[in-house]
């Protein structure tokens, strides 16, 4: 593995760099992402906005080596991952990136605990006892009192909530949510939201949510906003105007204003 | 380490029993192979412990000598032997060999020379001719009994033979005139303890006073248990005034068994002619039997295994693509492609596990069902005994044939793209790749030589590769009938029928892997049942067209048997005409050619016979010392004697010509076509020198000095019948045969009013040893012969195709899994439940159509290519019809199997409520 990466200076989580994706359908070739260059920091909370089609899952596909780019470079804390063999990309997932995907994805026959431990027990690295490691987790996002519980018998939130739990199983430096509230009504989504948060503060991992729903975006700190697979807008909390811009955003869904809106 | 096996053993755990009903198809599918295996080596267990066990019952004694006299293979110093010795009298015609009291006494004699004190004898009389036994009462005949006349103070030396009540032989023969019979022969005289029963050639009536429980006599029994017997003493010899002791098996106790093999051997090396068993050779023989029974009963089994097999691919499949988001997600967790296979496999070994489980327990009571059907079979009541041996068999060969059946489709599991959980998909099949495809063949070729080797032997390295190769193939053109089905069969603007056929269509592989496996499955059955059929067919022909009588009369001939046979059908009442012949038993001596006037001897003709290596008609039932020319004799020990005015065959004639009246008291006769006469160049015109006497007493030395030659010119070569009742033999005209020389037997085809055969019957059976039997009757014994011998067959390869029906549940059920979301919109849009069922239905009747007409049209096929090859030597006389209507019938099967299998699992799945399937699967 060591081949094909090179360490990269500073906190920098993830890198990516002048990142394009085609794909050919019959004569026609898409170019789904057209040259995005992009840098997250560790403890970030992002969120990556767009309309359908603008290539928002294509990047996160990307940014988690389920996939390749055409041309360019992705980093994952400090590793390249653009040319891994499956093998290796196999194991940047199972240490380095952690998924929350919109329709929960949890093993059906397992139950909360087994679960989250399963990542643990598949994991290289990690000498972790996976149930204690599990249960440590499911405490953590309030789950405690259902650890064995299969996700049939789990509300949406609650199984959104295991598989945030089973993407921090092994401790990630990232976590990748795929439209994490998408399935869920408001309130639930909203304790998956408080979640996610919880987890980038108390572990300062950084968590990237690709989004189209703007209440979502607006509890991020940073938005980046795709466009026809080039970046349109790249929000920094840093800058004043901008960051109050996002205050009246949060404001306004305090009040409920924004999801009156919204609906 | 742990944690994970914990994983895989939890995670498959919980997904067999979350997903019921599938699981429950797919450990059908392999419960069914299972128990098949379970059951066939099951009850070949129990044969072979029936036929190891109990071997001096089975021998009836530690020693068992026949009288009867082996030529085949024999020397010359032999054959001068038992001219010498005579110690074995031959039964000339239908007689059999026997031993007289005489040399039963210089046997006796021989014993107390070289094993004093050491021996005790018993014997069996044998009546001459084929036995039979009536009940007057009743009315009832009862053909081809075996009769055992023995000494009922000592007979048997093993075991006992005793009634319901638990008496024995001299509890139930008191008198001469007791007799002991069989259930079976109970049943078909319809007589009881107290009824009458008439025996050929006795003076007196005899009571029943026993019915004989079962008993286990060994493969020389199978005849007995099949037409039923009867226990007489020996002293009921006295009612038989023609009769004189003839015993043609002795049988031997030794005080100390150990010593069998030396006094056999002792024995053996002073009369090496003599048929002699003991219970050594007995062992040897019947493990032998038994070994065969068992290979070929493992082969099925392992058949109706393999074709579950199919079933678990199909299930592996449908399990895989159903989780093909589970599988992305697990890869996107960290699980790397060998860990997603290898939990499909714990999977499908689970499976096997547990499947082979319900099949051991299944098999244990197919076992008990099936016993029957076995035991007649081998003509043995088979006691019901489980051994571990064929579960553990089971158990293994289950779990592995299910193991490696599910690796080709777990490993297309490794090869799920993560990416898909982004956007999933229902339409992305989970592919292995070509190379990974061919490499999971090649493990599971091996696998599989490596399972079937534990079965037949390393020759598994042959046959499993060449199954596979044809299989493959089969596979191929089972996918294009299919295409070609789907594709062009019209639709007659039936929606039922177009979504049918696009279904069919869709899933095309599996469509092809379920049709092989039912088409296996019916073709099995459907080859036994057909050839059962067809050779019934023709037996019913032979009898219909070359009997011209509904009775026939055999018998040895004794003084003036024809006269008195005659005289008793000129006189008897109802009888519209009848044909009686009698055949002679000659020697050929010599051969003059009608051209050349060259005369050849016997033993030159011979050796041109043995050079050219051809076998006559006999000679598949010989044993390996045989020379070609030995079957030669044959072609001359029934010569008819006919009446050239009134009596002779309807035959056709491949060279020369028929007699004529006006041969009436020449010497010419009529040969019957044969590859050996044919070799040894004898033909029409030639000049045959026949000595009257057995072939075989002439062999031994033991025939007349000077016997009786005659010469006779052979006007005529006629063609083979088809082994019907004079169909096959050579004739010359009645007076052309010697005045002073006996015929050999007399046989006669009486045309008879049906009211009448009684007491024709009562009035022939005053004949010493004959044989008189109603077409009617053979008929119904070749019925009964067929029936118990494929009885055993036929359920075995029913249990393919109950295999093959469980095959096609398991895949109805697949595919309606596969298809909730298809049923539920067309249940959206308007679509009844019957409706759906209708379509389902029609889907996979079609395909049951299409299983029967390959597995039916392939079986028939094949009998065809037999009975052609069969009937090419054959005079056309006879033609083999070909059971259509079974055949028809055996389609209509697979349909009805298809149906129903598909009903029971589609049921449910067509009645789930749409939204159920369309917002929350």
């Amino acid at each position: 593995m060591a081949k094909n990466t090179s360490n990269r200076q500073g906190d920098q989580v993830l890198g990516v760099e002048n990142v394009t994706k085609s794909l050919k359908n019959g004569e026609v070739t898409v170019n789904i992402l057209r040259g995005i260059s992009l840098e997250v920091t560790r403890g970030e909370f992002m969120g990556i906005i767009g309309p359908s089609g603008s290539g928002k899952s294509t990047l996160l596909g990307l940014i988690g080596g389920l996939d390749t780019p055409t041309t360019g470079q992705v980093f994952i804390d400090g590793i390249d991952i653009t040319n891994l063999n499956e093998r290796a990309l196999t194991r940047v997932r199972n240490e380095k990136i952690g998924f929350v995907f919109q329709f929960f994805n949890l093993i059906p026959t397992l139950t909360a605990v087994e679960n989250v431990a399963l990542p643990v027990q598949f994991s290289r690295k990690n000498k972790q006892n996976p149930e204690k490691r599990a249960k440590e987790l499911l405490e953590m996002l309030g789950l405690g009192e259902r650890f064995h519980h299969r996700p049939t018998q789990l509300s949406g939130g609650q199984q959104q909530r295991v598989a945030i739990a089973r993407a921090l199983a092994n401790n990630p430096p990232l976590l990748l949510a795929d439209e994490p509230t998408g399935s869920l009504d408001t309130e639930s989504g909203d304790i998956v939201l408080e979640a996610l948060r919880r987890v980038q503060q108390e572990t300062n991992t950084t968590v990237i949510i690709v989004t189209h729903d703007m209440t979502v975006a607006s509890a991020c700190d940073r938005i980046v906003s795709l466009v026809d697979g080039r970046i349109a807008s790249d929000v920094d909390p840093r800058n004043t105007a901008q960051l109050t811009a996002m205050q009246m955003l949060k404001d306004k869904r305090a009040t409920g204003e924004l999801k009156a809106l919204g609906d | 380490m742990f944690g994970k096996l914990g994983f895989y053993l939890r995670h498959s755990f919980n997904d067999l029993r979350v997903n019921g009903q599938r699981t429950l198809f797919a450990l059908l599918c392999i419960a069914a192979g299972v128990a098949a295996i379970v059951s066939l080596q099951t009850l070949g267990e129990m044969i072979r412990f029936t036929l190891s066990s109990s071997l001096q019952e089975s021998n009836q004694g530690d020693i068992r000598i026949e009288a009867s006299l082996n030529t085949f293979g024999a020397d010359e110093g032999e054959f001068e032997q038992v001219g010498e010795d005579q110690i074995v009298t031959p039964g000339n015609g239908m007689g059999m060999d026997y031993f007289s009291e005489e040399n039963i006494v210089r046997i006796q004699a021989w014993l107390d020379e070289n094993f004093p004190g050491e021996v005790e004898l018993a014997y069996q009389h044998v009546f001459g001719g084929l036995p039979s036994a009536s009940a007057p009462e009743q009315e009832t005949t009862a053909t081809f009994v075996t009769p055992y006349v023995v000494d009922k103070n000592i007979f048997p030396f093993y075991g006992e033979v005793t009634d319901a009540e638990g008496r024995t032989l001299p509890e139930f023969l008191q008198v001469p005139t007791d007799i002991a019979i069989d259930r079976t022969l109970a049943q078909k005289l319809n007589a009881d303890v107290g009824d009458t029963i008439r025996l050929p050639g006795a003076t007196s009536d005899f009571t029943v006073t026993a019915i004989i429980n079962e008993t286990t006599g060994g493969f020389s029994q199978v005849f007995a248990s099949l037409f039923g017997y009867y226990y007489l003493d020996l002293s009921a010899l006295e009612l038989f005034p023609e009769q004189t002791l003839r015993a043609n098996i002795l049988f031997w106790r030794l005080n100390d068994p150990v010593r069998t093999v030396e006094i056999s051997d002792a024995f053996e090396a002073a009369f090496p002619y003599l048929e002699v068993t003991n219970t050594e050779d007995l062992r040897e023989e019947n493990a032998e039997i038994s070994g065969q029974v068992l290979d070929l009963v493992s082969v099925m089994g392992l058949l109706s295994l393999l074709i579950g097999g199919i079933g678990i691919i199909n299930t592996m499949q449908v399990i895989v693509r159903r989780r093909t988001t589970e599988i992305a997600v697990l890869k996107t967790i960290g699980l790397e492609a060998p860990q997603v296979t290898t939990l499909f496999l714990v999977e499908a070994f689970l499976m096997g596990v547990f499947g082979s489980i319900l099949g051991i327990l299944a098999g244990w009571a197919l076992t008990f069902l099936l016993r029957g059907a076995a035991g007649a079979f081998l003509g043995q009541d088979l006691p019901f005994r489980l051994t571990p041996g064929p579960a553990i068999t089971g158990l293994i060969v289950g779990t592995l044939v299910t193991t490696v059946f599910g690796f080709l489709p777990t490993l297309s599991a490794g090869q799920v793209r993560p990416g898909l959980v982004l956007r999933p998909q229902d339409t992305i099949i989970p592919r292995a790749g070509v190379l990974r495809s061919l490499l999971a063949v090649a493990v599971v070729i091996v696998a599989l030589i490596i399972i079937a080797a534990g079965f037949i032997g390393p020759i598994a390295a042959a046959i499993v590769p060449g199954a596979f190769i044809i299989v493959g193939i089969l596979y191929l053109l089972l996918s294009l009938l299919i295409w070609l089905v789907g594709r062009f069969v019209p639709t007659f603007g039936s929606v039922d029928l177009k979504v049918a056929l696009r279904s069919m269509l869709a899933s095309r592989a599996r469509g092809a892997s379920t049709l092989l496996a039912l088409a296996v499955g019916v073709f099995t059955l459907s080859l036994i049942t057909l050839l059962t059929g067809t050779i019934l067919g023709l037996f019913q022909q032979i009898l219909v067209q070359e009997t011209g009588g509904n009775v026939i009369v055999f018998a040895p001939s004794v003084g003036d048997t024809l006269g008195r046979v005659e005289s008793i059908l000129d006189e008897a009442e109802g009888v519209n005409s009848y044909a009686a012949v009698a055949s002679y038993t000659t020697t050929l001596v010599t051969v003059q050619d009608g051209e050349t006037g060259q005369v050849e001897t016997l033993d030159e003709i011979k050796a041109k016979i043995d050079e050219a290596g051809v076998s006559g008609p006999a000679a598949a039932f010989v044993d390996e010392d045989f020379r070609p020319s030995d079957t030669f004799d044959f072609l001359f020990q029934g010569i008819d004697a006919r009446d050239v005015t009134s009596n002779l065959p309807e035959v056709e004639m491949v060279a020369g010509r028929q007699l004529t009246a006006e041969d009436a008291g020449r010497n010419v006769i009529v040969l019957t076509e044969n590859d050996q006469l044919t070799t040894a160049g004898i033909g029409v015109g030639d000049q045959l020198t026949l000595a009257f006497e057995s072939p075989r007493l002439n062999l031994f030395g033991l025939g007349a000095d000077d016997p009786t030659t005659a010469t006779f010119e052979v006007v005529g070569v006629r063609a083979q019948g088809l082994g019907g009742f004079n169909s096959s033999t050579s004739y010359a005209p009645t007076d052309a045969f010697p005045e002073n020389v006996q015929p050999a037997s007399v046989n006669a085809i009486v045309d008879v009013e049906e009211a009448q055969i009684g007491e024709l019957r009562r009035e022939l059976e005053t004949v010493i040893g004959i044989f008189v039997i109603e077409t009617r009757l053979i008929n119904d014994v070749l019925n009964q012969l067929i029936q118990q011998f494929t009885s055993f067959p036929i359920i075995v390869a029913a249990l393919s195709l109950i295999v093959g029906g469980i095959v096609i549940a398991n895949s109805v059920a697949l595919a309606t899994l596969e298809r909730r979301r298809e049923i539920a919109i067309m249940k959206s849009v308007g679509l009844q439940r019957e409706r759906v069922l209708g379509m389902l239905l029609l889907e996979n009747g079609l395909m049951g159509l299409i299983g029967g007409l390959i597995g039916v049209g392939i079986g028939l096929v094949i009998l065809l290519v037999l009975l052609s090859t069969a009937f090419t030597a054959g005079n056309g006389a006879v033609t083999p019809t070909v059971p259509y209507g079974t055949a028809v019938l055996l389609m209509l099967l697979c349909v009805v199997i298809a149906l129903v299998a598909a009903t029971f699992s589609a049921w449910g799945a067509s009645g789930e409520k749409p939204l159920n399937v369309l917002r929350y699967e």
